[in-house]
């Protein structure tokens, strides 16, 4: 056996010289965080929650809260995946409860995608203006809605605007 | 004022509400929610009002732009002037649209 084995060293220790050595440099989610999984490794990643509803964003930003430190600690983006609202104007305080929320947990690395489904599915992508962009993006057509805290407050106008200009370019 | 004799019951049936909460004061109720942070309660009770016709899409999205600016707001007096205009508006749009 070579002197240099690490075989029987116990998994914790094997498990360091993995993460400083093997994997060095990349986001390392660590033993627990995923069930029945050592590690999570990747270059970047995004903690994703997805709801059918509009109403069901309280929800989802609640879901996400309480990652909201493990976020922190790995650097990790965060999206939460609705439809388009039926009706924009009922958008309004959910969208602005997601990036208050969001915000007063420190999460500065944070989208909301509505996903519009008609003769092809559009993401319309909502970031404050003052967040980072998330390191992932839609494979489908995408459009970014950067907003500024005080334009939350006419968000589903906004949304409807969108939604108009949107029908309008259609074939 | 006539305006702040308004209870919930006025505004929604008290089969949805329940006979205690019926009679709770509107602008208390409102208020309670928006201290307490709960906007999706709050938003579930303005949308009931909407879809009943009890208030125009106008007075909703003014309500619901402020109830985001009092979201946004750590300023406690801001605050309190705030949750006072969501409270006297929502009466008076009530009260006319109804």
């Amino acid at each position: 056996m070579s002197r240099m084995s690490l075989e029987g060293i116990g998994e914790p220790h094997f498990q360091k010289f993995v993460i400083d050595n093997v994997f060095r440099g990349y986001r390392i989610l660590p033993p627990g965080t995923v069930l029945r999984i050592d590690l999570v490794v990747a270059d970047e990643m995004v903690f994703v929650e997805i709801e059918d509803t509009i109403f069901e964003i309280y929800s989802g930003t609640k879901q996400l809260l309480r990652l909201a430190t493990i976020s922190r600690i790995y650097n990790v983006g965060l999206v939460l995946i609705t439809p388009f609202p039926r009706d924009p104007l009922k958008s309004t305080l959910p969208i602005a409860y997601y990036f208050r929320k969001t915000s007063q947990a420190g999460l500065d690395m944070k989208e909301l995608w509505l996903v519009y489904a008609d003769s092809r599915p559009v993401v319309l992508a909502i970031r404050l203006k003052t967040d980072k962009s998330i390191p992932l993006r839609p494979k489908c057509s995408e459009e970014l809605l950067s907003v500024s805290t005080e334009e939350l407050q006419t968000i589903g106008k906004m949304l409807d605007e969108w939604k108009k200009k949107h029908l309008q370019s259609l074939p | 004022m006539y305006c702040l004799s308004i209870v919930l019951a006025d505004v929604m049936s008290e089969s949805r509400l329940g006979h205690v909460l019926g009679k709770m004061q509107l602008r208390e109720f409102i208020e309670m929610l928006l201290r307490t942070g709960q906007y999706d309660v709050f938003q579930r009770f303005l949308d009931s009002l909407l879809d009943d016709g009890k208030i125009g899409r106008d007075s909703y999205e003014k309500i619901a732009s402020l109830v985001v600016k009092f979201m946004w707001t750590e300023d406690i007096e801001e605050r309190q002037a705030l949750a006072d205009e969501i409270s006297a508006l929502l009466r008076k749009h009530v009260k006319n649209e109804s």
